[in-house]
This record gives structure tokens, sequence and C-alpha cells, in this order.
């Protein structure tokens, strides 16, 4: 006869911590998985939201185009008082019209990106600095209207003062969804470390406590136990299953479209800006040149030569210039960034708009283009001879024909723009049906995951307590 | 086993436990940037220019003998033809004839300033006959031109095309061929004779300055002020400290340079006179320069501005043509016609001619009339005298 093996004290808190442990690691798991499940739901609707205000229509798209379109409105009505000589009568705009929608806008936008303290920065940035701006605009009018030359220079001080601060805010906001969409997009295509090392942990916990009871009561068969692992290896495989799928429906679907759709929002800037700068050189008739006087030797004399930088064409040449401008370089990228194939079809005809814009761009009444003609170029002829006096003179000389020459590139501008908008909304529909596939993916983990991890904990508690109470019932030697 | 020492296994399995890290997302949050005052908008293209060189000198009332004009006496220009021929009947082979030729029935393309008030301008009003599009003393020269071309009258005279030119382009467009003439205040000097040809000198200015009223009276501590003294060399007061705003490629920025040591302000240069204006209106710089027939187009647009001190530089103003003209047979008989038209508006002979403005009895002449309505009360001294080539 054994008499039975006296119970060392610590047995009886192994005992205990082991199934402590199962139970506690198993509702961990479940824990683990509703976490997980949940954190990747809340990304995913929080790049929703993002993606809601990056879209076009959203209050970042929205705020650019009010800044810029503020610009336009006030633009084009001051130019109907510089060319008012060719015209019946400026219109009666009211350029504070434009003003308070921006302000309005500016106060949805507080609204919707309260979270955020860099865009609340932002924002109360530009509302500062549309009070500087309003008197300006105010300033050029008034003068304008008076008949002062002096009135285009505060146009001009206005438009710099948007260009280079404010819309610059209005970036910045957009910069920060942007990488807050693509931030929420990589973690919700991120390996969910988390989940696979509780899945290792929890069976791990239960192969020890198995091992444990085993050793203890000699009984290795213990279904409570076995039922837990089963459950946990169930809840294991479907998480990470379902994460995983939704992982790569994130990173397949919509990360590419949020990619592309981001790059489209460049091409779209590009257009307004380049756009709204051939306006701005239409209205200026060359007050923002500056003329470089250099001596060079032709045929061995001496001759003067004049390299002209006009401020605004050598903006809207920056973002048309083939190969090394910004339109072309987002078109590209876009294109090859973009999963759509109509998309891409779509951006290939707006390449060839492109170019036809940069073509007619060299065609505008500016002093830049009326020192690099070649026709001017040539010999003092050329003021005598039938193309400078019927091509190419009138854009300067007479306001309608000028207007002719910058309604060309306005089409272009208008074309492109109707082709990147509509490439832009197919980028975010597609997003948004990559997004609700890759939510889809996770339905019903988070219920099922917190049920199945309490089953197994309860399970395991179970497999755990009794064998537990028996090998004490027994004086704590296996039976 | 000891009693009392923890059991390893009990340290590992709360380690374990305490290694449990659930998922907490949290969204990307940006620190906010440091806040920043809001910056003030400016003019832009504005710069700071070297700093000038060299002392103040004696303001001169004649030019040193130059070797880039046709003849030494940098003033003058081709004499004009005896007869002058008969408007709407100019002679084969002459520019004016070509000039006559062109489609359309003609017209004078002619180089301006849209940013000077009351030398030229443009017009911000709608519905202006075409040759109207632009107005002040400088563009009326260019009417009396065309209506000597065209015909004396109204439509005659608005036989013109405008091209804007801006102040650091304006001898380019000449010299490019791009104009028959340029009317834009531009100073002759004997530098500028290399580049391209000059009419005599149709008005006489000098540099002065352009300053807030707050600093326009002489006789307050603050006053910005500058005197001729017995030897004619200026002293500029009340700028210490101080930026005055001119354009760079302009005989204005060399003006300045002198004196910027003796005055003690810096010189920041703009792209055009309205951007000096409107940093003059927003307080960046005490003062602008230039010739104070510009400056008074520029005091007409802000009653709260004013023209102060001596004239301290010598800038007679010519038109400007080209170089080489291949209509021109010789010697540029385009331009010694409008040295005629020019001389017949300076004479009283013109009181009852044809005059782009009303002359009244005050007027001694239709350039005294063109004057008094644009720039103000003709000197004194009446026109410049005509100096031609010998």
């Amino acid at each position: 006869m054994r008499w039975p093996r006296r119970r060392r004290p610590d047995e009886d808190w192994e005992l205990a911590l082991v199934g402590a442990l199962a139970v506690v690691i198993a509702v961990g798991l479940g824990l683990v998985v509703l976490a997980s499940a949940h954190g990747r739901d809340a990304r995913l609707a929080d790049a929703a939201a993002t993606e809601q205000r990056l879209a076009s229509g959203g209050i970042d798209d929205t705020l650019t185009i009010s800044l810029i379109r503020l610009q336009r409105d006030e633009v084009t009505l001051f130019q109907a008082y510089v060319d008012a000589a060719a015209q019946e009568s400026p219109p009666g705009d009211d350029p504070n019209a434009a003003v308070q929608r921006v302000q309005g806008v500016l106060a949805d936008a507080a609204g919707q990106l309260a979270d955020s303290a860099q865009a609340r920065h932002d924002l109360t940035l530009i509302t500062d600095e549309l009070a500087y701006y309003q008197p300006l605009v105010a300033t050029a009018f008034a003068d304008n209207q008076q008949g002062l030359p002096v009135g285009a220079a505060y146009l001009r001080d206005a438009s710099g003062y948007l260009r280079q601060q404010m819309l610059k805010s209005a970036d910045d906001i957009r910069a920060l969804d942007q990488t807050r969409l693509k931030a929420d997009d990589a973690d919700a295509a991120g390996v969910p470390v988390g989940l696979l090392v509780a899945a290792v942990l929890a069976e791990a916990s239960l192969l020890a406590a198995q091992v444990v009871l085993a050793r203890r009561t000699h009984r290795r068969f213990n279904p409570g136990l076995l039922s837990a692992a089963i459950m946990v290896t169930v809840l294991a495989a479907w998480s990470v299953t379902a994460v995983l799928a939704s992982r790569g429906q994130v990173a397949t679907g919509t990360i590419p479209h949020a990619t592309a759709a981001t790059d489209l929002v460049g091409v779209q800037d590009d257009v307004t800006l380049a756009n709204l700068d051939d306006q701005l050189s239409q209205v200026d008739h060359g007050e923002d040149c500056t003329a470089k006087t250099n001596l060079v030797s032709v045929d061995g004399k001496t001759k003067y030569d004049y390299s002209i930088s006009c401020i605004y064409e050598n903006d809207a040449l920056q973002y048309l210039a083939d190969s090394t401008g910004t339109l072309p370089t987002d078109l590209a990228k876009a294109t090859a960034d973009t999963p759509d194939a109509a998309v891409r079809d779509a951006l290939a005809a707006a390449r060839g708009t492109a170019a036809r814009w940069l073509t007619d761009e060299r065609l505008l009444p500016t002093l830049e283009n009326l020192a690099t003609n070649p026709e001017r170029a040539q010999t003092a002829y050329v003021r005598y001879s039938g193309p400078y006096l019927n091509t190419l003179l009138p854009g300067y000389t007479d306001a309608h024909a000028a207007d002719l020459l910058y309604q060309a590139v306005n089409s272009d501008s208008s074309g492109l723009k109707t082709a990147v908008a509509d490439a832009t909304g197919r980028e975010w529909s597609g997003y948004t049906a990559e997004a609700a596939d890759a939510g889809g993916a996770l339905n019903g983990l988070v219920t099922g995951g917190l049920l199945l991890g309490l089953l197994a904990s309860a399970a395991a508690g179970a497999g755990v307590g009794l064998r537990v109470a028996e090998y004490w019932s027994a004086g704590g030697s296996a039976a | 086993m000891t009693r009392g020492k923890p059991a390893p296994r009990a340290r590992l399995v709360g380690a374990l436990l305490t290694t449990f890290a659930l998922a907490a997302c949290s969204s990307a949050q940006v620190a906010p940037r440091t806040d920043v005052a809001v910056p003030v908008p400016e003019p832009g293209g504005v710069v700071a220019a070297a700093p000038g060189t060299g002392t103040p000198a004696p303001v001169p009332t004649a030019y040193p003998p130059c070797t880039n004009s046709p003849s030494s006496n940098a003033l003058a220009s081709w004499r004009p033809p005896s007869p002058m021929p008969t408007p709407g009947d100019m002679p084969a082979g002459s520019t004016m004839r070509a000039i006559e030729d062109r489609p359309g029935g003609g017209y004078l393309i002619a180089g301006v300033n849209q940013d000077e008030y009351h030398d030229s301008s443009r017009v911000l009003v709608p519905l202006v006959p075409a040759g109207e599009e632009y107005h002040g003393f400088d563009v009326d020269i260019l009417h009396a031109v065309a209506a000597a071309i065209f015909g004396e009258n109204k439509e005659g005279a608005d036989h013109i095309k405008y091209v804007p030119v801006t102040e650091d382009f304006r001898l380019g467009a000449s010299n490019e061929g791009i104009v028959d003439v340029v009317a834009d205040s531009v100073t002759t000097t004997c530098d500028r004779w290399q580049q391209i040809n000059y009419s005599v000198d149709y008005v006489f200015a000098g540099a002065r300055l352009l300053v807030s009223r707050a600093y326009a009276d002489p006789t307050k501590p603050n006053a910005v002020t500058v005197t001729l003294d017995a030897n004619r060399v200026p002293h500029i007061r009340g700028l210490a400290g101080a930026k005055v705003c001119t354009i760079g490629t302009t005989t204005s920025v060399g003006e300045l340079g002198p004196l910027e040591k003796s005055g003690g302000f810096s010189v920041v240069l703009a792209e055009n006179w309205s951007d000096c204006l409107v940093l003059l209106q927003q307080g960046v710089v005490r003062a602008m320069s230039t010739d104070d027939t510009i400056l008074r187009g520029l005091a007409a647009q802000d009653p709260n501005v004013a023209v102060v001190g001596d004239e301290f530089s010598y800038e007679p103003h010519g038109l400007v043509f080209p170089k080489s003209d291949p209509a021109s047979a010789g010697d540029s008989q385009f331009i010694g016609f409008v040295n005629g038209v020019i001389a017949y508006l300076e004479s009283p002979a013109s009181r009852t001619g044809y005059c782009p403005e009303t002359v009244t009895a005050a007027d001694s002449s239709c350039w005294g009339a063109l004057y008094r309505t644009w720039l103000g009360t003709p000197p004194a001294t009446g026109p410049p005298a005509m100096e031609y080539l010998p």
C-alpha cells in the first residue's frame, strides 16, 4: 500500500494558477479577438469617414475648391473692369458673396475636423488669413471701379496671399486626412500579430494545463480542456482567416483605390491652379512680368537679348510642361496606380488634352510668349508682315482677340477637370465598395469571438476545476 | 524545494499574463505645430536692392558729351522733314506709309505702360472706342502722332493699337521691333542709345519722393525732405532706418544708390509702380521714388500721400524707337517725323489745330493743354527746347 503522497503547498498554487491561466487566457483570446475585430472595424470606419472628407465634394475637397473659386470669381469680376473698354457693362456681382461662401465652408470644416488639433489650427489660420485677404480684394475693387491702376496691384497681392498662405493651410488639412487614411488602411491591412500571439498563447496555456493536470491526476483525457482547445482553435482559425481576408481586401482593394484617388486629387489641383494662373495672366496683361537685358554676340556682333519671365505664365508651365510638369507626372502616376481599367483609359485621353493645353498655352498673349515667338524673333520686318499683325499682335492689343485665346486654354482645363472628376469619383466608389467587402469579412467575428472565448473559458474552467476537485478530494494523490 | 521562495513557473506565468496586450488602436495624431503669427500680405517680387555705393553728386542740368548717340548731345534727335507730310498721304517708302498701309485702315503700334496713372494707364470704363483703351500724357503724344499720320481729328488720332509693356521690357519691346514706338516716361540717357533710338525730349522730369502725408509737412520734425544745397548736391532727411521703394531697371535706383548712406535708408525693388504704392500704403516703406511726373499720377490715386522734396535728378523723357527700321529710308525719318509732331505740339500754332485735349485760353500750346490736363501746372519755362542732330 502506498501511503498518499503529502501534497506540497505550492502544488495547490500551481494547479490553481494553471487552471486560472487556462480560463483567463481563453477569455483573453476572446477579448483579443473582440478588440482586434473591433479595432479593425474602427479603423475601417475611420477610413470611410476620412474618405468621405477627401472624396470629390467632401469637406477637404470643398475647402480647397472654395478658396480657388473665391480667387477665380474675384479675378473674373476684376477682369470685367480691366477690359471694360471692350464690354457693355461690368457685372454687378458682389465679391463679398464669394468670401461668405468660404466662411460657410470653414464652419462646416470646423465641425467635421474637430478631432484633429492640427486641422483646427489650420482652419483658424485660414480664417485669420481671410481677414487679411478680404481688405486687399475690397481695395482692389474699390480702386478698379474708380479707374485707378493701383487696384491691379492689390489683386496681385491678394492672389499671391491666397496661393501662398491660405491654400497651403487647406493643402495641409487635406494632407492630414490623406495621411490618416493611409494609416487606417495600413493598420487594417497589417498582420494581426496580437491576435496570432493570443491564439498561440491560448493553445499553449491549455496544453500546459493539460500537461500539469495529467501529471497530477494521471488522467490524460480531459474533456473540458479538450473542448476548450477545440473552441480556441476554431476561434483562432476563424478570426485569423477573417482578419487576413479583410487585410487582403484592404491591401489589394481599398489601398490601390485610395492611392489612385490621392493621385487624382494632385492632378485636380494641377489643373485648377494652372487654370487660375491663366486667368491671372489674362487680367494682369503682363504686369507680373520682368525682363532681363543681356548682351550676346551674334555673328560677331553684339546684340541685346531680353529674357522675360512672367510669374503666372511660369507657374502654369510648371504644371503643364511636357515630361517635367507636375500635371503629366501626376497623370502618369495616377495611371500607374489605378486598378480600374476604365480610369486608365480616361487618363490616357486626359494626357492628350494636357498636351493640347500646353500647345494652347504657348499661344497665349503673354510677354514671355511674345519674346520667344519665332515669328517675332526674326527681324524688324515683323511688325509690317501679315502673320505678326494678323495672328500674333491682336492678342496683345485687342481684349476680344485675347479672350478667344484664353477660351482655348479654359476649354482644355475644363475638359481635364471633368475627366479627372469622373475618374476620382470612380476611384472613391471603388474604395467604398472594397472597404465594405473588407468590413464584411469581419461580420459576426466580434460576437462570435466573444461567445467562443467565453465558452472556451467555461469549458477550460470546468475541465480544470473538476480534475482539481477530484485531485484534492483524493488527498492530493493520483486516483 | 525550500519554503518561501517564489516558484519560477509562477514568475513565468505572471509574465505571460502581463504580456497580454489587447490591441488598442488609436488614430494617428500629429502633434500640432507651434503657433505662428499670421503672415501679412505683401506684393510679390519685392527684393532688397544691393546697398548703394558712391556719394551724392550735384544734380546736373545737362548731360555730358555722349558717344553712344548720333551726336555728342544725348538729347539731340533727327530733324523733322520740311515740310511735314500731309496726314493721310505719307511718302512712299517711309515708315509712316508702312504704318498707314497696314490692313484694316492702318494703325500705329505703340508700347505703353498700364500702371502710370496720368502718364499712361488703362481706361477702366465700359465701351470706349478702339484706340482709346489707354489714356494719359504719354498716350496723348501718341494720339498726336497718329493724327499726324491718319488725319488730324479724333478718328485719325485713334488709329493706335497698344501693347502693354513693363518697365523693364519697354526698351526691349522697341529693340526687338515689336512696336513702332514706346511712350512710357523713358528717361533719355547716353547708355540707352546703345539699345534704342530716341525722339527729342518731350517733357522734363526729375526724381522726387512720394510719402504719406504724415511725413509731408516740412515744418514737422519727422518730415521727409530732399533739398539741394548751393552746389546742387541733394540731401535727404527723414528716412533714417526706413525703406524706399523703386523699380530696379529704371534710372531711379541709380539715383537713390549714392544717397542711401547719407540718408540712412535702404532701397527695395518692386516690379511696378503700383506695387511700390501698395507698399507705401501698407507702411512697409516710408517713401517711393521715381520721376515726379509718375509720382503725381500715383499721388492722384491716394489723397493720403504727397510728392515732396526738390528734384534730385535730371530726367528728360523721350519716345523710344527701334534701332533699325527696314521701312525707313536712310536716317530714321519716322523719328524725325515724330519730332516734327512734338515740335508742332509745343508751338503756339497747335492751339488752333487738332489737340487730343481741349486747349483753353490759359494754354500756350497743345503741349501746355496736355500737361495741364494730366500733370498739373506746366513749368514756367515751358516745354523742353527741341534739340536736333547737326
